[in-house]
């Protein structure tokens, strides 16, 4: 299963994200934003879920996020 | 002591939210948004799942609820945040001083403000409101209902008429959230004061600012968000933006059982139970004609009984409940515009807020009391 990565300005859009996709039954994790994705404090997601479909959901519910990427 | 004063505080609190504030000490004492490690990540959220009920009970996006200490400070975050040099608000004529007070000192930066007597006709009212908009008036700060007589606003006719000016609507839910049938969507409340140690049953400290998400507030105070904390502005987005500084987790944590609590109980049958008993005091006391009962005939209320009995200070009458064993507070109760529209300055009155713990043998032993104080036997 591939996993990705996405980063946050605030923890609350992350817990809200968390929230939002494990109601897709996704498993969804809380991690800082490796400083590969971001500068500065920040909290990211880890969903089991291709890209494309974490993107489409989270824009489906108006949410910001700061970037995207294909966990390694 | 039987415990009359819920108007200022519910006390005690549900079992719920005691065993909640035990949990919030002893399993998130993390700093919640402040670090990667686990006890940090566990209190976040919990406060997140504080904030999506407090969401879903007010009809708002839990990033949009941003926890303050208090009402005053939702209040003055609101109030300042959004008006600007040269505009114009409008309160009315039963804010309580955590509203009138920021307006007032707004006057130093030549924001003017006009009052609007609330009537006990809903329509005169609107009317009073209405023929105060000027072009510069940005925001209309109301109570939804007095913290002195109980008196509700129609303040979902208030936020239309906001809606249709253009108007910010600040509604301040100090006495009404947990009692009233507030959804900000619905009654186009732009943003909601809330004291969460009142009717919604939280801790002490613990208060909301809710927003509709429509208009941006400038921050009042600057400072450490746990986000983008490179940039040496403040984040403009919600609810960082409004909250620097580590926030009050104990008070999240219970304000999540309170919440469950409402829900438990249904809000609609705690404000029937209220109201019940404020009726039953009511009527213990309504032929006793050295007992004054701050009503209005069409008005309605929260559960409030402000009273007064003659010959006696309100002080004195307080003093001499307590003595009787009832808690119930007198004075002004930080709301002199409350007081002057019905007359009670500068001494006030005796307010009874009976609490859902509270029984009607509670408020006909009251009534009882007082109606002794008066020298009539019953």
């Amino acid at each position: 299963m591939k996993s990705c990565t996405v980063a946050f300005s605030s923890i609350t859009h992350a817990s809200k994200a968390k929230f939002i996709l494990e109601q897709y039954g996704l498993k969804v994790k809380m991690i800082r934003t490796p400083r590969t994705m971001a500068s500065g404090c920040g909290y990211s997601i880890v969903a089991e879920a291709e890209p494309q479909f974490i993107a489409s959901v989270l824009e489906g519910y108006g949410l910001n996020y700061r970037s995207i990427s294909e966990a390694g | 002591m039987v415990y009359f004063d819920n108007a200022a505080t519910t006390f005690p609190k549900p079992d719920s939210v005691r065993a909640a504030v035990n949990a919030a000490v002893a399993l998130y004492g993390g700093n919640p948004g402040r670090g990667g490690h686990d006890i940090s990540v566990r209190a976040a959220q919990a406060v997140f799942s504080a904030r999506q009920k407090a969401a879903d009970f007010f009809g708002a996006e839990p990033e949009n609820v941003v926890f303050t200490l208090n009402c005053t400070h939702a209040l003055n975050f609101a109030i300042k945040g959004i008006v600007k040099r040269g505009e114009h608000i409008i309160i009315s004529s039963l804010e309580h001083n955590a509203s009138a007070r920021p307006v007032y000192a707004l006057a130093r930066y030549g924001i003017k403000h006009s009052i609007a007597e609330v009537s006990a006709d809903d329509n005169i009212t609107l009317y009073n409101i209405s023929r105060l908009i000027t072009p510069e008036t940005s925001a209309v700060v109301f109570t939804v209902g007095s913290n002195v007589t109980g008196q509700l606003t129609p303040y979902r006719r208030i936020g239309e008429l906001c809606r249709r000016y253009g108007i910010c609507f600040i509604a301040d839910g100090a006495q009404g959230c947990g009692i009233a049938d507030i959804n900000i969507k619905r009654d186009n409340i732009n943003f909601l004061c809330c004291a969460a140690h009142k009717g919604l049953y939280a801790v002490s400290g613990t208060g909301l600012l809710i927003s509709d998400g429509k208009y941006k507030l400038s921050p009042i105070i600057e400072g450490g968000t746990g986000s983008m904390s490179m940039e040496p502005v403040q984040p403009d987005f919600l609810p960082d933006a409004l909250e620097s500084g580590t926030i009050n987790t104990v008070g999240a944590i219970s304000l999540s059982a309170g919440l469950e609590h409402i829900k438990d109980i249904g809000r609609e049958n705690i404000y029937a139970y209220e109201d019940l008993l404020c009726r039953r005091l009511i009527s213990a006391l309504s032929d006793n004609d050295r007992v004054r009962i701050y009503r209005r005939k069409g008005a309605s209320y929260l559960p409030i009984v402000l009273f007064n009995v003659d010959g006696y200070a309100p002080e004195e009458t307080a003093a001499y409940l307590n003595e009787k064993g009832f808690a119930l507070r007198a004075g002004l109760h930080c709301a002199p515009l409350g007081h002057r529209s019905i007359g009670t300055l500068p001494d006030g009155a005796v307010r009874f807020a009976p609490g859902i713990f509270n029984t009607a043998d509670e408020a006909e032993q009251l009534a009882d009391a007082v109606n002794e104080l008066t020298g009539r036997r019953i």
